[in-house]
């Protein structure tokens, strides 16, 4: 077992596209870091990169606090399972767990002992003689675990494992896989696009972005899930973690009697976020008189009764999924540049989609008019222009 | 009545395929035909049908004075030849063209794909010009190095396309798994390529096989190959048609028995990249 880091790397492919600028990311012996990203974030080129299967353009691999980055894929005691599994199919079950033994020139009776005991670990006894094309999907996926688990080695580098399996077994097989690595304790380096499994499986979780300069940086924030769904260090990350996705509503902030006011561009009144936000983000006193994004999640606004609560709003359409219920409604966008400074009546009428979670009992038809009200306390701001959180 | 309309239906297409049939094998039967027949039977009219098929001019195509005989060794030595020397060039091409980026690499392509439709019998002269240079020409190894302009180039591009549905990850996994780049391809691409590595042995084989032009300029007497020796029969005072039968069948027999026994791989081989899996 070993730790993982990555020193200011940057890869640029033979076609000239960045994949990778500046990355600084560390794993702790028997971490499991999750990354996440949309596609085209250089997730899986910086797990390629560990694993020696993509050269770096600059900066360094460490394994184990030994330089990894020009060392063969073959010698870096890494183990990788991939998206589509790779199993070797010509092989049954028995030879594809063996077959990295052997590269290792092990003897067979370790390679026995090894295979049985990890085939045991996995319920592969009864498939071991099988040849992948007669295993189901979730066979298969544990099968290419137990290859990677049968050479023990220092890292597990896993290229989303569990996109190729249906909703279902992808949660059962995501249990197993935490239950797996919390019992095997093996530094692991984990590549998803799926931030629920992000947020479910990772000790801490680096959200990256894509870049297209070389002074930007991939990585937006690295820290435990909770940290991240709770204060998100920016934009990028905020809108990405959370699903539904948090409600982003542009506003210009000014002193009121009882703490912040902030003014959304088309309402009568402001919204009166409290004393209480005053305290718990100082850094707002800085942007008075300035806009600035309010991040809003959906489970941040309550239904309340005519009189009290902070906004009258109008139900644009509902959503049930059983457990949650969702609520659609719409406030005027703020006018970009061209616009301020323009008579209100001529300013183009836009207005924006905000989703509220309601609980499913509760949810108002379409097209009545609600109260709601706003916990201010976990509203997020952020600066328009950098996208960083004002704390 | 619609029973009826059926029936006539499936009778037009089953004498429709049996008339396909007779157009592809006839010529194949009318050569069994032609080597068992009595010689003076071959050209009668009417046709003579009904005969006494007689061993006589297989026995004297290849037993005694079995004049063919070290023909259908030599023909058998310069296919296999051709197919040993293809394999280890064709292979590691194709697996150069399909799994490095390479400047050039669709013209090297389109390179190979100008050779094989160049015909061979414009070359027929500067073979043997250059053959007789270096002191080859009658020689076995002769033919077997010529053969490769026609094989390799089919060879390489047949067996690109199998490489190419052998997915990257899979020998990424390996080396991953601590194999070396040698050991990857060892046991890994070829296992799985095995299909393709039958089916462009058997078409290098057939195709050196069937060749006549290159031996009949780079061989001599004792190098002859069988289509030479068939050649032969048609001598200026007349051809002995039974003998040619005889040769026409032992130079079929070879290409056929291995289609017949390695069908499947043909199948695959033909229809490869066709559709996408």
């Amino acid at each position: 077992m070993a730790s993982l880091g990555f020193e200011n790397v940057s890869k640029r492919f033979h076609d000239g596209t960045l994949a990778l600028a500046q990355v600084d990311l560390d794993i702790a012996h028997g971490e499991f870091m999750v990354l996440v990203g949309p596609s085209g974030c250089g997730k899986t080129t910086l797990l390629r990169s560990a694993a020696g299967r993509e050269e770096i353009t600059s900066g360094e691999i460490r394994l184990g606090g030994r330089v990894v980055t020009d060392v063969d894929p073959s010698e870096r005691d890494v183990a990788m399972v991939f998206q589509n599994y790779a199993l070797y199919p010509h092989m049954t079950v028995r030879q594809n767990l063996a077959f990295g033994l052997e590269q290792r020139r092990l003897p067979r009776a370790e390679i026995a002992k090894r295979v049985a005991a990890t085939a045991s670990t996995l319920g592969l006894e009864r498939l071991l003689d099988r040849k992948p094309a007669a295993l189901s999907g979730g066979q298969r996926q544990r099968v290419a675990m137990g290859r990677a688990i049968v050479r023990e080695p220092a890292c597990f580098l896993m290229d989303e494992p569990l996109s190729n399996l249906d909703a279902n077994l992808r949660v059962q097989m995501r249990s197993e896989l935490k239950l797996l690595n919390a019992k095997l304790g093996v530094t692991t380096l984990y590549v998803t696009h799926d931030q629920v499994e992000a947020m479910t499986m990772g000790d801490r979780v680096a959200v990256l972005s894509p870049v297209s300069h070389p002074n930007d940086h991939n990585l937006q924030q690295c820290a435990p899930p909770a940290e991240l769904y709770n204060n998100p260090a920016n934009l990028f990350v905020a809108g990405f973690i959370g699903s539904p996705a948090m409600n982003f509503v542009r506003a210009r902030v000014e002193r009121g009697g009882d703490g912040p006011e902030l003014w959304i561009s088309g309402l009568p009144s402001p919204l009166r976020a409290g004393a209480r936000v005053a305290a718990l983000r100082p850094g707002l006193e800085r942007w008075q008189g300035r806009p600035v994004i309010l991040g809003i999640r959906p489970e941040f606004f309550s239904l309340v009764a005519v009189g009290q609560g902070d906004l009258d709003v109008d139900v644009v359409m509902i959503e049930m999924t059983g457990a949650d219920g969702y609520l659609h409604f719409e406030l005027p966008v703020a006018p970009g540049p061209i616009e301020i400074g323009l008579a209100e009546e001529t300013i183009p009428h836009r207005r924006q989609q905000v989703t509220a979670r309601i609980e499913p009992k509760l949810l108002p038809r379409a097209g009545t008019r609600v109260r709601l009200a706003i916990d201010f306390a976990r509203t997020h701001f952020f600066d328009p222009d950098a996208g960083l959180a004002i704390c | 009545m619609r029973k009826g309309k059926h029936l006539l239906r499936t009778s037009l297409i089953y004498a429709g395929l049996l008339l396909i049939l007779l157009v592809f094998v006839g010529p194949i039967l009318w050569f069994i035909l032609l080597a068992v027949r009595p010689s003076e039977t071959v050209f009668a009219v009417p046709p003579v049908l009904l005969f006494k098929p007689s061993p006589a001019a297989f026995q004297a195509t290849f037993i005694d004075p079995g004049t063919n005989r070290h023909q259908l060794f030599n023909s058998l030595i310069v296919a296999g030849g051709a197919v040993l020397l293809n394999l280890p060039f064709s292979f590691p091409a194709a697996y150069a063209l399909s799994r490095f980026r390479m400047r050039g690499r669709k013209n090297i392509m389109l390179w190979y794909l100008g050779l094989l439709m160049a015909p061979p019998v414009a070359f027929l002269i500067p073979y043997f010009v250059l053959m007789s240079r270096i002191g080859l020409s009658g020689t076995y190894l002769a033919m077997i190095l010529i053969m490769q302009t026609i094989t390799i180039p089919f060879s390489v591009w047949l067996m690109k396309s199998f490489i190419d549905e052998v997915p990257v990850e899979l020998e990424e996994a390996a080396r991953v798994d601590g194999a070396k780049w040698h050991r990857v391809i060892y046991r890994i691409t070829l296992p799985l390529v095995r299909p393709g590595l039958i089916v462009t042995s058997m078409f290098a084989f057939v195709f050196s096989w069937n060749n006549a032009a290159f031996p009949l300029v780079l061989s001599n007497q004792k190098t002859a190959t069988l289509p030479i020796g068939t050649l032969s029969y048609f001598a200026t005072a007349g051809a002995t048609w039974t003998f040619i039968g005889a040769a026409a069948v032992a130079a079929m027999l070879p290409p056929m028995i291995i289609f017949l026994v390695l069908d499947r791989y043909v199948v695959r081989g033909l229809t490869f990249g066709s559709i996408k899996g």
